[in-house]
């Protein structure tokens, strides 16, 4: 039988930090030529550009613009903006299109200076923007204060302190140090969590990713790719609130947008191999594995801490080091998941590859304060 | 019926006429039955603390007092959820009360 796709049969991934030199063009350009010779696809064969938003320029047109700098003439171009959910939306919405049979050959790109483009104050101040203007910016909320708060609830339903989420930074940085093109790598330890810089408590220094700079692309395709194909097999969506005045902590979304992935893909959490799942903060990715149903509810910090995540664990998890420690440049930051997962599939990770012959994984990322969720299943063919 | 974003020193949320429905980021139709029959009503500003962080890092030209400074989120006796400031000794479950000493929600513990 000749497996269906969409495929997804091209990734580009930069490295991430602070490297000042490129613009957000130039970023996504490099992210997009490596995913196309990946695929081995020309730019005149794209017939559909999905190009996610920067903050540092806020161009009106992404799409059109990489469109026009790489040569490619396509039928469909869209900008998207679904906060650190956009990737995944590009890639559903990319399959979606090949789906419909709009499309036979999709780029989706990311990439932004979002680390030397701006200072760290702007980036800030224009990141809170996802808070209510009125209502909840006046206040003095940041985008760490926002998840902190998420942080504060969750550690006082469980009884937990701030130290049991701290294993999931120690977890990232501990893939990292495998991972060339990583922002950070250097080991670190459940103690250097607790004793780094306050931020928004409970959250310290090292409970909060990096601002990077970096881009990321994928090819997606109806057709199978040349060599080892890995197939978008269901994807998910889930947009219940903007703002966390209004989100209903029982069910942010991850659940239902994970669900409908799976059940599309005709499988279930305890068939996935290998996984990434945002980690802007260690308490993002802490919810998301209890809501999706990784881990029981108050107990993935215990689950990390016990190597269930590692690289050799039962359920690899952000191989890369995560936007945690791999890094966070914005949208490509929530791509890199992605391109991880598919590179392990394709069992071309190297030194870093996971054992055995992990053949379905599973990425979701969100947008907001929880906001926007996308999840995608992938499967090697 | 203004509130303390419009200068008047209150909470107010609203409620639908319809189907009972209450919110307090203000639309003017009900975000569940889309009904445009909705009433503006003053909180007593009384209400449990859900969520507290103490802000350690903000960034100039924010809107923000000096660091650090406590935001919390609150559950409304008429049970709709606010965010303000507050002092930094807060912990969920807290019963506290608003004033608007900041031009913003501020709450407090009630003696
Ligand atoms: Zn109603």
């Amino acid at each position: 039988m000749r497996l269906r796709g969409p495929w997804l049969a091209g990734v580009g991934l930069t490295p991430f930090g602070r490297q000042p030199g490129r613009s957000v063009l130039d970023w996504q350009a490099v992210a997009a030529h490596d995913a196309l010779d990946d695929a081995g696809v020309a730019p005149r064969q794209v017939d559909a550009v999905l190009a996610g938003y920067a903050t540092t320029t806020g161009h009106l047109m992404p799409a059109d613009l990489l469109a026009e700098h790489l040569g490619a003439r396509p039928d469909i171009a869209y900008g998207m903006s679904v906060g650190g959910a956009t990737g995944l939306a590009m890639v559903a919405a990319a399959a979606r299109l090949i789906e419909a049979g709009d499309a036979e050959v999709v780029l989706v790109a990311a990439g932004e200076d979002r680390a030397s483009g701006q200072s760290t104050d702007t980036s800030t101040r224009t990141l809170a923007q996802v808070g209510h203007r009125e209502h909840e910016v006046p206040v003095g909320a940041t985008v760490p204060a926002y998840y902190a708060l998420l942080a504060s609830r969750y550690l006082a339903e469980h009884g937990l302190e701030p130290a049991d989420l701290a294993p999931f930074a120690v977890q990232m940085r501990a893939h990292a140090a495998a991972v060339d093109g990583a922002h950070f790598r250097s080991p670190i330890t459940v103690a250097d969590v607790g004793s780094s810089a306050r931020i928004a408590e409970p959250l310290r220094l090292l409970d909060c990713c990096p601002v990077s700079d970096g881009g990321a692309a994928f090819v997606v395709t109806a057709g199978p790719p040349r060599d080892v194909g890995v197939r978008i097999a269901g994807v998910g969506e889930a947009h219940r609130h903007q703002h966390v005045s209004e989100a209903d902590f029982d069910d942010f979304g991850a659940r239902r947008c994970a669900g409908q992935a799976l059940d599309r893909a005709g499988r279930g959490v305890s068939d996935i191999d290998i996984a990434g799942v945002y980690d802007s903060f260690t308490i993002t990715v802490a919810l998301l594995l209890e809501e999706i149903g990784f881990s029981a509810p108050g107990r993935s910090g215990a689950d990390v801490a016990a190597g269930r995540f590692d690289r050799a664990g039962a359920l690899p998890l952000n191989t890369h080091g995560g936007l945690l420690s791999y890094g966070h440049c914005g949208v490509a930051g929530g791509m890199a998941h992605l391109v991880e997962v598919v590179t392990q599939l394709r069992r071309a990770a190297g030194g870093r590859q996971v054992a055995g012959r992990p053949r379905t994984g599973f990425v979701h990322a969100d947008g907001g304060v929880l906001s926007s969720h996308v999840s995608v299943v992938v499967e090697a063919a | 019926m203004r509130d303390w974003t419009q200068g008047v020193a209150q909470l107010v949320y609203q409620q639908c006429a319809r189907c009972g429905h209450r919110w307090y980021l203000p639309r003017p139709a009900c975000p569940r039955c889309a009904a445009t029959a909705v009433e503006r009503r003053r909180s007593t500003g009384i209400g449990t603390v859900v969520a507290v962080t103490t802000v350690h890092r903000a960034p100039a030209g924010g809107h923000h007092p000096p660091t650090p400074f406590g935001i919390c989120l609150v559950e409304l006796a008429e049970a709709v959820r606010v965010m303000g400031r507050c002092p930094t000794d807060l912990a969920p479950g807290d019963r506290v009360g608003v004033d608007f000493r900041d031009g913003v929600p501020r709450f407090a513990k009630r003696a």
